[in-house]
């Protein structure tokens, strides 16, 4: 572990252990501690402050001031009394109600002082103001006998009382002063416990943000990776569709729950061919577009669309209505049919749709997923052995079909181990001499009492792979046979033996023919591997490979089904064989049109020219044989020669045919 | 089950207050020789009507023995309401009013004191004609123990030798 990973782990623990139940618990009480602390200290000095308002407030100060504004109001009627040489009646009720204004202030001041801390100047100074009052009630209670005597001892009074209320005021200006200074003091302490205790706390709430940014980063990030985990679990990112394990589930659950709906199985037609020719950002540009398609038009019918994978996609809808399914259909198939343009190049885009409903596919109580899976898969199967480019319904005769299907899927593996096919045997003529060169072997499934030929499962064999042991099967019977033959009879008959696409995927192939060769001892010049381009050979440099190691055994390569299928001029050009088999459909005409026998004529040049030899397959009559041998073909092969048939009669017939065909210039 | 629970309150409430009688009490006042003194108060309409204690005791009047801040024991106050003199003059929905005492004192005292505590215009102390020097002859005074309860209420509120009472505003 680097350092980085060692501090992210003490980090984690240090939070580890602050999250744990005592954690929190001293975390907590020591924040409650200190605020508590603080706000205590807080109270203190609030009430401080409370405490000098409150001494601030009293009256002592001002009943001082006032004291002398009250003294100077008395002295002002005794000097208009001394201005007036005698104390009127108006001026005898001022001059008592100065002195008991006067009066009343001494109380209002001794009562002050009996509430807060005596001042001594305070007290001085009320005793000297009681003075003027013993000096105005003494002149009243004798009616003002002398005014200028009583001016005169009002005038020392006063002097007295004003020194001292001075000493006082100057006493409460120093006890103010030392006040302010405290609360002053009071106040900056507070404000540095206040600062401290709001920098902890600022410090202490940074640090729990950022490790709560820490965790909130951490959690969102786990949320993206399980919700990206969880999109990769059930969605497909190319297109964002459910994926098909997300795609069974609903299926699953729809049928559980007893719905009615329908299944549809949709595939893109020939998408390889794009995905070779405009490269995989067509190809995947093709798929989100179809997708998109699927999904709209999945979802204006309540139902959802799925990719299954490769292009294979699905849809289902909680309906069975033949109609509204036939317009989903039609639907998809219109839109797909509409050009499609990636990068400037525009392509349109075959889709086959198979469809099945459960209520077709049995009952709903009991289709289940994989039953509802394989008719509609089956009714795609038809949709593109029908030609591509359209829908079928799952229905009754297609139920047989499938079923009869289905038997063969399951029997075929049987009838392998146990001997139930059978190479049959076609002769193979040379157009020279007429005579019988050879045979193709050909399978046939005796199965139970009926003979079952190749195209009615050969197919089902390719697509379920079981077509590699057909063929392995009928390379080791046919070579045996021939080998067989040719040692019993002193013979020198070739065989030729048809190799699906599928064996060029590997070598495995090579070991087969060469172990055929050896355990049957047949000559490998006598044995003709016939392979037909298809789609899966488009693995060019597998297939040269395969091709040029089934050569170096000695065997003879022909390229079968010339003129049909995927056959191109390239393939002839890039593959090392020996014979070219031209297909049947381009002699059917051979005899009528002048333009079947041109187009015939050309392929014989190109395949003179490219030293191939040549056989001709679908001979049926005596004048086609005559045709293609003038045409330069050294073989042919058809009905007109001899039909496949059992190895025993037909090695037979062979020993003792004498129909001969003439040669070309014989004719 | 809630509403006789409220019903319970209530009565308690009322029995409370009955035990805590208010400590101001109507009463007759015979006459006496007051010290002559004036309380001006400026009406509503800006009429000046000067009353002596006399005058102001022809209001209802009341009793009311408390303490004050310058009384360590109790004494009976007699007088009027600041709020039926107010009504008197028509100022008694004023927001505040300024008083003057005879020693220039002045203080403005808020409608929320006298909604809030009973404030007596008081003309005697303990039966006998209110003195100056008693802080009289026209002394405002509150309950002691409203006027130490109550948010609203100040030293400044307990006005003596009162002279002049005006609206504010």
């Amino acid at each position: 572990m680097n350092y980085a990973g060692k501090k992210t782990g003490r980090l984690d623990r240090v939070l580890d252990m602050f999250a744990s139940r005592v954690g929190v618990f001293v975390f907590v009480g020591l924040l409650i501690a200190g605020c508590l602390g603080v706000g205590l200290y807080v109270q203190g000095v609030v009430t401080q402050l409370e405490d000098n308002h409150a001494r601030f407030r009293d009256q002592k100060a001002r009943n001082g001031y006032v004291a002398l504004s009250d003294i100077h109001r008395l002295l002002m009627v005794a000097q208009a009394a001394t201005q007036e040489g005698r104390v009127t009646p108006d001026l005898a009720v001022d001059f008592q109600n100065a002195t008991d204004v006067l009066f009343v202030r001494i109380d209002s001041l001794r009562v002050s002082m009996r509430e807060q801390s005596r001042i001594a100047s305070g007290a001085a100074a009320i005793t000297a103001l009681e003075r003027i009052i013993d000096v105005a009630d003494t002149a009243t209670a004798q009616q003002y006998p002398d005014t200028d005597r009583l001016m005169t001892d009002l005038l020392d009074a006063a002097v007295e009382a004003r020194k001292h209320l001075v000493l006082f005021l100057d006493d409460m200006r120093r006890q103010a002063d030392k006040v302010l200074d405290k609360q002053s003091r009071a106040v900056r302490e507070q404000r540095l416990v206040v600062l401290a205790n709001l920098i902890c706390l600022t410090l202490i709430g940074s640090v729990a943000l950022l490790f709560l940014r820490r965790e909130v980063l951490g959690r969102r990030a786990r949320d993206r990776a399980e919700a990206r985990v969880a999109f990769l679990a059930f969605y497909d990112t190319l297109t964002g569709l459910p994926n098909r394990s997300q795609f069974q589930d609903r299926l699953e659950k729809l049928l559980d729950a007893g719905r009615s709906l329908a299944l549809l199985y949709i595939d893109l037609d020939e998408f390889k061919l794009i995905n070779d020719t405009y490269g995989h950002a067509a190809g995947d540009a093709v798929l989100q577009h179809v997708g998109e398609i699927l999904s709209r038009l999945a979802d204006e019918n309540k139902g959802f669309a799925a990719r299954l994978g490769g292009d294979e996609y699905a849809i289902v809808v909680p309906t069975d209505h033949v109609v509204r399914l036939t317009g989903l259909c039609q639907s998809i198939l219109a839109e797909a049919d509409k050009p499609f343009t990636f990068e400037g190049e525009t392509f349109k885009i075959g889709i086959s749709i198979g469809l099945a409903t459960s209520t077709q596919a049995g009952s709903t109580a009991t289709v289940s997923l994989d039953l509802l899976s394989r008719v509609t898969d089956f009714a795609l199967y038809t949709s593109k052995s029908a030609g591509r480019g359209r829908y079928t319904f799952y229905n009754h005769q297609l139920e047989l079909r499938f079923q009869e299907r289905r038997a063969m899927l399951e029997e075929l593996p049987g009838a392998i181990r146990n001997d139930d096919l059978e190479a049959y045997l076609q002769p193979k003529v040379s157009l020279a001499d007429g005579c019988i060169i050879g045979f193709e072997a050909l399978v046939r499934w005796q199965r139970g009492d009926r003979l079952v030929p190749p195209d009615k499962f050969i197919l089902i064999a390719e697509e379920s792979g079981l077509v590699v042991d057909v063929d392995h099967f009928v390379l080791r019977r046919a070579t045996q046979l021939i080998a067989d033959w040719n040692k019993t009879n002193g013979t020198a008959f070739s065989v030729s033996v048809n190799l699906s696409a599928l064996h060029f995927t590997s070598n495995r192939v090579i070991e087969w023919v060469q172990d055929a060769l050896w355990s049957s001892l047949l000559t490998p010049g006598l044995l003709t591997l016939e392979i037909t381009e298809t789609m899966e050979m488009r693995d060019w440099e597998q297939a040269k490979s395969v091709i040029a190691g089934l050569r170096d055994l000695g065997c003879r390569i022909a390229i079968d089904d010339f003129g049909t299928g995927y056959s191109s001029l390239a393939y002839l050009r890039t593959t090392s064989a020996d014979e070219l088999k031209i297909d049947r459909s381009l002699i059917e005409e051979l005899e009528e049109s002048e333009t079947a026998r041109l187009l015939l004529a050309s392929v014989m040049d190109i395949a003179r020219n490219l030293e191939f030899d040549v056989t001709v397959e679908g001979i049926e009559t005596d004048l086609q044989g005559r045709i293609v041998a003038k045409m330069g073909a050294q073989n042919g092969q058809g009905y007109y020669f001899g039909k496949p048939d059992r190895p025993d009669q037909a090695l037979a017939a062979a020993m003792t045919s004498n129909r001969r065909i003439r040669p070309a210039s014989a004719g | 089950m809630k509403n006789m629970m409220i019903s319970a309150t209530t009565a308690l409430l009322l029995s409370a207050n009955a035990l805590w009688a208010d400590p101001i009490v109507a009463v007759e006042l015979a006459p006496v020789a007051h010290k002559d003194a004036t309380l001006v108060v400026v009406g509503a309409d800006g009429t000046e009507i000067a009353y002596s204690p006399a005058q102001l005791e022809e209001l209802p009047t009341y009793s009311l023995t408390t303490r004050t801040p310058w009384r360590d024991e109790p004494a009976r106050f007699e007088g009027v309401l600041l709020t039926d003199l107010l009504a008197a003059n028509g100022i008694a929905n004023a927001s505040a009013i300024s008083i003057i005492a005879e020693n220039d004192y002045a203080t403005v005292m808020s409608q929320e004191v006298w909604n809030d505590v009973d404030v007596l215009v008081a003309t005697r102390v303990d039966g006998r004609p209110h003195t100056r020097r008693a802080r009289g002859p026209i002394q405002f005074v509150i309950d002691m123990e409203a006027y130490t309860t109550s948010e609203f209420t100040s030293e400044q509120n307990l006005v003596w030798m009162a002279a002049r009472i005006e609206a504010e505003g």
